[in-house]
C-alpha cells in the first residue's frame, strides 16, 4: 500500500530509478539506462544512486536480488509497492501535463 | 614509471580537488594520499577527473565498504580513501563526473563537511586557551609558534565550515524552487 504521505512527487533520480528497474539491474545498468531513457540529458550521479537505491530498499519499492553474499555486483529489481508508486506518480504527471497545456500551452500548441 | 612525492598541507578540500584536478591536466595522477602526502604517477595529461568527498561513515566500517563497493561498481576509481575522506577519479572522456546530481546529497554533504570542520575547531579552543595562558603567566615564549599554528589552523576550519554552511543554505534555498 502507498501511504498518504508517499503520495507526493518522486524525485527525478528515483523516477527513473524506478523506471529502469522494471528489468532487473545493477547499479552501473540503471545510471546508463537512465542516461539513454532521457536522451542523455539525466546523468545520475553515483553517490545520488546509492542513496536513492538505499533509501528505496528500505521503502520495498524495490528489491535486492541474489542474496549471495559473494556476488559483488548487486542487482535490483521494482517492487509491486515500486510499480504502484509509478503509476500514482504518472497520474500526477498527466494532470500537471494537462492542467499546464490548457493554461500555457495555448500559445506554442 | 614515473612517479612523484609531494607533501602538501591542505586543509579546504575544495583547493586540494583543484589543485588534483590541474595536476592530472598536466599528466600527474594522484595515485596514494595519506596525511599530508600526495603519492603521483606520470600519466596522460586530461585523463583524468577527480572528487573528493567526506563518507558518513570511516572507509573501513561495513557500511563504508559497501559504499565504496558500489562505486567501483558504477565506474568510479577509489584512488585512495583515508579515515573518511575518499579520493575518486573518472575517465574524463566518459562525461563530466559528479559523485552527487541531487541537491539533497549535495546539501547533506556540505552540512556534514560543516559539522565536522565545526567539531575539530571547537577542539582547538581548549588547547589553544591552555598555549595562551601558559604563555601569558609563565613567559613561556618557545609557543609562540604553536600559537600561530593554532590561529592560522582555527582561521582556515573557521572559514571552510562558514563556507559550507553557506552552501548547504543556498542550495536548499533553490530546492524550494528546484529538485
Amino acid at each position: 500500500m502507498v501511504e498518504s504521505q508517499e503520495r507526493g512527487p518522486l524525485t527525478e533520480t528515483v523516477f527513473y530509478v524506478l523506471l529502469a528497474l522494471h528489468e532487473p539491474m545493477h547499479g552501473y545498468g540503471i545510471m546508463q539506462r537512465a542516461s539513454e531513457m532521457s536522451g542523455g540529458r539525466v546523468s545520475i550521479g553515483a553517490g545520488t544512486l546509492y542513496g536513492a537505491l538505499t533509501t528505496l530498499v528500505e521503502k520495498g519499492w524495490i528489491t535486492p536480488l541474489g542474496g549471495d553474499a559473494g556476488e559483488r555486483k548487486k542487482q535490483y529489481v521494482i517492487s509491486d509497492t515500486g510499480r504502484a508508486v509509478v503509476r500514482a506518480e504518472l497520474a500526477r504527471l498527466e494532470e500537471l501535463l494537462a492542467t499546464g497545456r490548457e493554461i500555457a500551452g495555448r500559445e506554442s500548441l | 614509471m614515473n612517479t612523484k612525492v609531494v607533501w602538501k598541507p591542505y586543509v579546504d578540500y575544495e583547493k586540494e580537488e583543484a589543485w588534483l584536478n590541474r595536476m592530472a591536466g598536466e599528466g600527474w595522477e594522484l595515485r596514494r594520499y595519506t596525511w599530508m602526502r600526495y603519492e603521483f604517477e606520470q600519466g596522460v595529461p586530461g585523463r583524468y577527473t577527480y572528487r573528493l568527498q567526506l563518507m558518513a561513515d570511516t572507509t573501513r566500517s561495513k557500511k563504508g565498504r559497501a559504499y565504496l563497493a558500489f562505486m567501483r561498481d558504477a565506474g568510479v576509481e577509489v584512488v585512495s580513501a583515508y579515515n573518511s575522506w575518499v579520493y575518486f577519479r573518472k575517465k574524463t572522456a566518459d562525461g563530466p563526473f559528479d559523485v552527487f546530481s541531487d541537491l539533497d546529497s549535495r546539501i547533506a554533504h556540505h552540512r556534514r563537511i560543516a559539522g565536522v570542520f565545526s567539531a575539530v575547531f571547537a577542539a582547538l579552543i581548549p588547547s589553544a586557551v591552555v598555549v595562551l595562558n601558559s604563555n601569558a603567566h609563565e613567559g613561556r615564549l618557545w609557543l609562540a609558534p604553536l600559537i600561530l599554528i593554532e590561529v592560522a589552523l582555527g582561521a582556515s576550519l573557521g572559514t571552510v565550515a562558514l563556507r559550507e554552511y553557506r552552501k548547504a543554505k543556498d542550495l536548499e534555498r533553490r530546492r524550494l524552487v528546484h529538485e
